[in-house]
Order: structure tokens, then sequence, then C-alpha cells
């Protein structure tokens, strides 16, 4: 068996009742002096797959719920055993202190753009004019659509559809930094911490660190303050901290 | 955890991964990764990850070159 690293923390919360992957349960042990939330895995190499991730997020989330913010670690690190993983925490104390430092008293939002602003539809773009609408954020008529168009071929077609899904994408990452601008100018005094956005399978997302008592009051300003007009967006969370858990 | 309601599974899946699996802290350690259809690779979590047929291609060079 392998030991298996969920999170590490400062204080020395314990995990009750706590199930991690495979429904092996989280114990803690002492690595210097921080405290590490393990498991057991059956080989040194854990698969992924989408329960495993669930798994690992519901540990780091059961341990953000009582005591400290845990720093959550990223998915897939084990060790052949305690000593091993107590090493390798141990090695990386100062830099772990640090971070924790950093997030204590506060949780991880994201908040995510799925829709930007649609483009015009009469915009031409230098090699594929196109009277559609843009991306997934309006239907297209299929009796609008240009007689020249019906008559393109496949590889044009093609060649239409990644423009129109390039600039969908970019309207969503223009309209997630706007929103993370106005936030900012908003909300400010509320974010302890914030990441620039990032765009990710079909949507664009930024993640700000605040403190526990703020996220009502976050998740109301970020609806209330920015910009709506044709931009979808949500705010997950709260998260353990995982954004704001790795190296500078 | 309470939080937004989120009636996007899609969304909640994206979101999972990039949390999960793309950030948190990095101690030490290896990780095999097998995500839908994309064959089982084994990558040190010291390197940048990179696509699967780079890393094929690296692994074959080094076992060519007889270096390791």
């Amino acid at each position: 068996m392998a030991s298996y690293l969920y999170c590490v923390r400062s204080d020395a919360q314990q995990p009750e009742g706590v199930v991690g992957l495979d429904g092996a349960p989280v114990r803690s042990i002492d690595a210097g002096t921080l405290v590490a939330w393990v498991g057991d895995v059956a080989d040194g190499s854990v698969d992924v797959t989408v329960e495993r991730l669930r798994a690992h997020d519901a540990v780091c989330a059961a341990a953000l719920t009582h005591g400290d913010t845990p720093l959550p670690i990223r998915f897939g690190q084990s060790f052949a055993d305690d000593a091993a993983l107590v090493r390798a925490v141990a090695d990386r104390e100062h830099a772990l202190r640090e971070r924790l430092a950093r997030v204590s008293g506060c949780v991880e939002l994201r908040v995510v753009v799925t829709r930007g602003r649609d483009v015009d539809v009469n915009e031409q773009t230098p090699a594929f004019a196109t009277p559609d609408a843009i991306g997934s954020s309006a239907s297209v008529d299929s009796a609008d659509v240009d007689d020249e168009q019906q008559a393109e071929g496949p590889g044009t077609s093609f060649l239409r559809r990644l423009a129109r899904a390039g600039r969908a994408d970019l309207a969503r990452e223009v309209a997630c930094e706007e929103v993370r601008h106005s936030v900012r100018a908003a909300v400010g005094d509320l974010i302890i911490d914030q990441q620039r956005c990032e765009a990710m399978r079909g949507v664009a997302f930024f993640p700000v660190l605040v403190r526990r008592s703020d996220v009502d009051a976050f998740r109301a300003a970020a609806k209330n303050i920015l910009p709506s007009q044709q931009i979808d967006l949500s705010v997950l969370g709260p998260f353990a901290p995982y954004s704001f858990s790795t190296d500078a | 955890m309470p939080g937004d309601v989120v009636d996007n599974a899609p969304l909640e899946l994206a979101d999972l991964i990039n949390r999960v699996l793309d950030k948190g802290a990095v101690i030490a350690g290896s990780v095999t990764i097998s995500v839908g259809d994309i064959d089982l690779i084994q990558l040190d979590l010291t390197l940048v990850l990179t696509a699967i047929e780079t890393v094929r291609t690296a692994e074959r060079r080094r076992r060519e070159g007889g270096d390791r």
C-alpha cells in the first residue's frame, strides 16, 4: 500500500468519518510542524477518474469545514509509505507554512464567464464573410444564411466554424477580463488575492481568495455590480484554495 | 459544502478538473494519468505536462539513447 496526500494543514483537526479515494478512510499524520491528511492507495500510481477527482475534492472540502483553511494538494500525489510522505512534506515545510499563512481564514471563489457579448452579426472577418450569429450565444436562423455560404465546401465550412468558435472564446475571455476588473474596482476590499483570467474547455474564469465571512457579500456584489448585458456568469464555490496553493 | 447551485454539469466537471488536476500544491511524486480515451501515461510532476505523443517520443529517445 502507498500513502496518498490530500491536503496539509497547520492545526490538528482530525478527519473524522472522512472517506477518500476508492472509499479508503482518511487519516491525519504529523509531518514536522504540519499535519497531513492522507489515505491508503493500492500502489504508487493513481489513475485519474472523475470519481477519484470528486473524492479528492470532497476530502479537501471536508478539511475546509473545520479548523483553519487547509492547503489542498494537487491530485495524484502518492508516496511509497507514510515515512516518505512525511519527509517530502517536511522538506517543503517552510514554503508550505508560507502558503498556509497566505490562505488562512480564506476560501476560493471562482467567477466563471460562460458567454461573452455577442459579436456583431454583420461583422466581417478577413477571410470569412459571415452574417451568422457568433458562437453559442445566439441561434442561427437558417433562412438568413447567405446563398454563397450554402455553396461553400466542407473545408471552408470547417474553417468558418473554427473562426466562430474562436470568436466566441475571445468574447468570453474579453468579458472575463472586464468582469475581473469591474469586480476589483467595486469590491476590492473583499478580495485578499486573485488570479488572472484563464480560458478552459469553453469557459473563462478567474479565481479570487476571500475571507470566509465575506463569501455572501462577494457573491452578491459580483452579480449586482457587474455589467450584465449579454454576459452569463456564475460564482462557484467556496472551495479549498487550490489556485492559491501553487508556486508563485 | 454550500455554494452556488450549478445546473450545468459540464461546467461543474470542467471546474473540478481545473481545480483538482491543474491546481493545488505540488510536493513530489509521480502520477499515472488516464482521462477519457487518453492512454495511460506516466509523468514526473516536476515536468511540465505535455502532449501524450511528446512524452512518448521523449521516452522512446531516452530508451534508444540509453540515458536515464
